[in-house]
């Protein structure tokens, strides 16, 4: 008997249709990757095998079966979620429960596969050391580890719940080449012979972790038993090996001068001398492991955060750091792309409205913003995203649409912190050769925090943070394995 | 979090201090003093002037302010001039009436507030939020007085289950008399628990939507356990500081009620001190009732930071050895 049984589901919003006639099997143990790009509707899907829809969708037709159960009916859901598949969620950190020690997310993990409550605490011990984890993480609260860590623990928790099928909502986005290669490894050892489905919009990854893969484009699922019937998406989404020569930017004019930045969230010196001369129309680079101190970078520059030492020249005069102590003027001049483009979008506000508020801005900062319609069409989304909120997008579409909303209010300098991380090869370039256009046009600078050497390629100059110390990447220590990652990418 | 507890602290002293000016001057600028009323209608000037003179109203308004600040700070009140006991003694023959009648309301509408905040939160858009929602406007639309004389009207009159008067002999504990403490506690309860309900509901939209709760669900989590494990803790910080800001309400509307009823508490004794222009009285137990609202809403914000996770005392945290 298949483990998994999707047979004709459609799924649809008020407005639009997300899936459309999917099927899709699964037999016990199978390794699928589901690859398309950003807002295809591949988590819709994956939802849909736990018999879950987000708010506002709902299934009108098909049916989904799970070892013979039907996870949208109350009885099926009990026996399927949690128990019989697990979702491991693309943003782990935010989706453990805050208020919960990781020691109680494994406990109830191990409760729901039966486990008695005597043997829980060997059992959690175990659980923590297969994924390499020390046992006094069991005491931490989730916003006291790393997002490495964080998706390592909701891994435990759904290898601990015993699944038979295991979801990885892009596993890999977000994470550094080496922890990237670590977790390959890990899923590749540790997962025994549960059945997983791999999300991802990167196909390496895919072909690494699965034995076949299937497409998902509009909401239309190609299943394609071998892999030459998807060699057309192929060429599309891996990401082309010739790299632009970024123009050259006319006058180089010092827009943004840091010297002797020091300190971190919370007093912790995460940086501890970073200097660094961002020119107009210039693109830098910076890399770094995780935990460098490359996002503190990027939001003390924009103000968010003051540090506890060092000096800020914006086009020249010095500046304070607190965004709310610059002058109105110097306010709209440094843009920050948030990594986390959930937090950074007001989820009550329509995408249109929200361009309309920076574009306003910009306006009475004697700037003529391009249209919120450019605007859209520039980051790749489609005229009708602007009637949407930010939970109608998906994860890469939000990403681009806070690009956007940063581009409209007119920024001289451009901090774009892992903008590319949860986008398909495509949109990638995309999204670069929009930031190349407009820094040829408007001489902006853009400062791109990135994991990807193949994006950090197409800037100026790439310096790496490491240390608490922003220095040319002679200084880069990358792990020995990383180097599968540059091969893979052609670089 | 020591830190935010002192800033916290110091901020709720200044305010005290701002309310006490504001109490006593506004009180001072009213027409009529407590000469007039202790003298009576017939008294000559003269006789005024001296009762003034004896009450020291003649000082400068200033003086008589740090003068009556001080001597509160020592615990002395002033004396009723209507009643001729010290105003310290009547509050606290009174203060432990009304702790009692809202503490009681105060825990009810708690518990009640979280049942119906959390089912209406976690159906919003659905039936069973829209039927709660109509049932929460219409109790705060409800004046608490109309709330209380209706009660009285149908469980006192007509069914006759309870006292439609709460007086019971001075010196009595209100909970040597627990049958009359019914009617007023239910009434408090109606008038704060319309906004108590949706300041919890509020908060638990904002947290259903969240990644781990979505989460949660996806793990198979549903119902009670989900509302008592998950949900209600990310929404129990908001919650309180809701809770607070009401329980610091009602202390104003068991001024009503406490009238209404004839509770022997603090707020009825307001009442009484301001139709005689007992200026010593209403300023004692309007200083009271400020700091008592004061310190409520000083505990809710401490609260809220203990119960979240973030910013808990490192002593709190039992271990950070997860940090890495």
């Amino acid at each position: 008997m298949n483990l998994v049984e999707v047979a004709d589901l459609s799924l649809s919003s008020a407005e639009r249709t997300v899936l459309s006639d999917c099927s899709l099997t699964l037999r016990p143990g199978e390794r699928v990757g589901l690859v398309g790009r950003s807002g295809s509707g591949k988590t819709a899907l994956a939802h849909a095998l736990l018999g879950y829809t987000r708010p506002g969708l709902a299934r009108v037709g098909g049916t989904v079966r799970i070892a013979g159960h039907d996870p949208f009916a109350p009885g099926g859901a009990r026996r399927v979620r949690g128990r019989l598949a697990a979702y491991v969620p693309q943003d782990c950190a935010s989706a453990l429960p805050a208020e919960h020690r990781v020691g109680r997310v494994l406990d109830r993990a191990a409760r729901r596969s039966g486990v008695a409550r005597a043997h829980l605490a060997a059992f959690r011990r175990n659980a923590l050391e297969q994924l390499g984890l020390p046992p006094e993480l069991a005491h931490a609260f989730p916003h006291q580890i790393s997002g490495g860590q964080a998706q390592r623990v909701a891994l435990a928790s759904a290898l601990a719940a015993g699944a038979e099928l295991i979801v990885l909502d892009e596993p890999t986005s977000g994470l550094d080449p080496g922890t990237t290669e670590d977790l390959i490894d890990l899923l590749r050892t540790s997962v025994g012979d549960a059945a997983m489905l791999v999300v991802s919009h990167d196909l390496d990854v895919v072909d690494r972790l699965t034995h076949r893969r299937v497409a998902m484009t509009h909401g239309r699922l190609a299943d394609a038993g071998d892999r030459g019937a998807t060699a057309g998406l192929d060429a599309r989404l891996r990401p082309s090996e010739e790299m632009r020569d970024a123009p050259a930017a006319e006058g180089k004019a010092c827009v943004l001068r840091v010297e002797g930045v020091r300190g971190g969230p919370g007093g912790r010196p995460v940086l501890r001398e970073v200097d660094l001369t961002l020119d107009a129309g210039e693109c830098v680079a910076v890399m770094g492991a995780s935990g460098a101190g490359k996002t503190t970078l990027a939001r003390a520059l924009a103000g968010m955060l003051e540090p506890s030492g060092g000096r800020l020249w914006l086009n020249g005069a010095p500046q304070p750091w607190s965004v709310v102590r610059r002058p109105a003027a110097d306010r709209l001049s440094v843009a920050l792309v948030d990594q986390d483009s959930r937090a950074a979008l007001n989820p009550r506000e329509t995408v249109g409205k929200a361009l309309e508020r920076a574009r306003r801005a910009a306006a009475r900062g004697g700037l003529t913003p391009p249209p919120a319609a450019d605007l859209l069409s520039a980051v790749s989304l489609p005229a009708s995203a602007a009637d949407r909120r930010p939970d109608e997008l998906s994860g890469g579409e939000r990403q681009r649409a806070s690009l956007a909303r940063a581009v409209a209010a007119g920024p001289r300098v451009l901090l774009c912190d892992e903008v590319t991380a949860s986008l398909d090869g495509v949109t990638e370039r995309d999204v670069l050769d929009m930031l190349a256009a407009l820094r040829g046009e408007r001489g902006l600078a853009v400062l791109l925090i990135t994991h990807s050497r193949s994006v950090a390629a197409t800037a100026d100059r790439c310096l790496v943070l490491a240390d608490g110390i922003l220095g040319p990447p002679a200084t880069l220590r990358l792990r020995p394995d990383a180097g599968t990652e540059q091969a893979a990418y052609g670089t | 979090m020591i830190r935010f507890g002192l800033t916290r602290g110091v901020t709720a002293v200044a305010m005290m201090l701002l309310l006490s000016a504001v109490l006593f001057f506004s009180t001072e600028a009213l027409p009529g003093d407590a000469a007039g009323a202790v003298a009576g209608a017939d008294a000559t000037d003269s006789e005024r002037a001296e009762i003034r003179e004896r009450l020291g109203l003649d000082d400068p308004a200033v003086t008589r302010y740090v003068t009556w600040l001080g001597d509160a700070l020592t615990g002395d009140l002033g004396r009723s001039s209507a009643a001729g006991r010290p105003v310290a003694e009547v509050l606290a023959s009174r203060f432990g009436n009304s702790v009692v009648l809202v503490g009681l309301a105060v825990a009810a509408i708690a518990v009640l507030a979280t049942v119906f905040g959390l089912a209406a939160g976690l159906r919003a858009g659905r039936l069973g939020d829209r039927l709660l929602s109509s049932v929460t406007v219409t109790l705060i639309a409800l004046p608490e007085f109309l709330v209380a004389t209706g009660l009285v009207v149908v469980l006192a009159h007509q069914a006759g289950l309870f006292p439609a008067v709460s007086t019971f002999p001075p010196g009595d504990s209100s909970w040597q008399h627990p049958d009359m403490l019914v009617l007023p506690v239910t009434a408090l309860v109606l008038g704060g628990l319309g906004v108590a309900t949706r300041l919890v509901r509020a908060a638990v939209v904002g947290v259903a939507g969240s990644p781990a709760i979505e989460q949660a669900r996806l793990n198979g989590e549903s119902g009670v356990r989900l509302a008592w494990s998950y949900v209600l803790p990310a929404a129990a910080a908001p919650g309180i500081q809701g809770l607070a800001v009401m329980a610091a309400g009602l202390l104003g509307g068991s001024l009503v009620v406490e009238t209404l009823f004839n509770y022997p508490g603090v707020g009825s004794e307001l009442a009484r001190a301001v139709t005689y222009r007992d200026v010593a009285m209403v300023q004692g137990l309007g200083l009271a009732l400020a700091g008592s609202a004061l310190l409520i809403l000083f505990v809710g914000d401490l609260l809220a930071g203990l119960l979240n996770v973030r910013s808990r005392p490192g002593a709190w945290r039992r271990a950070e050895g997860g940090v890495s």
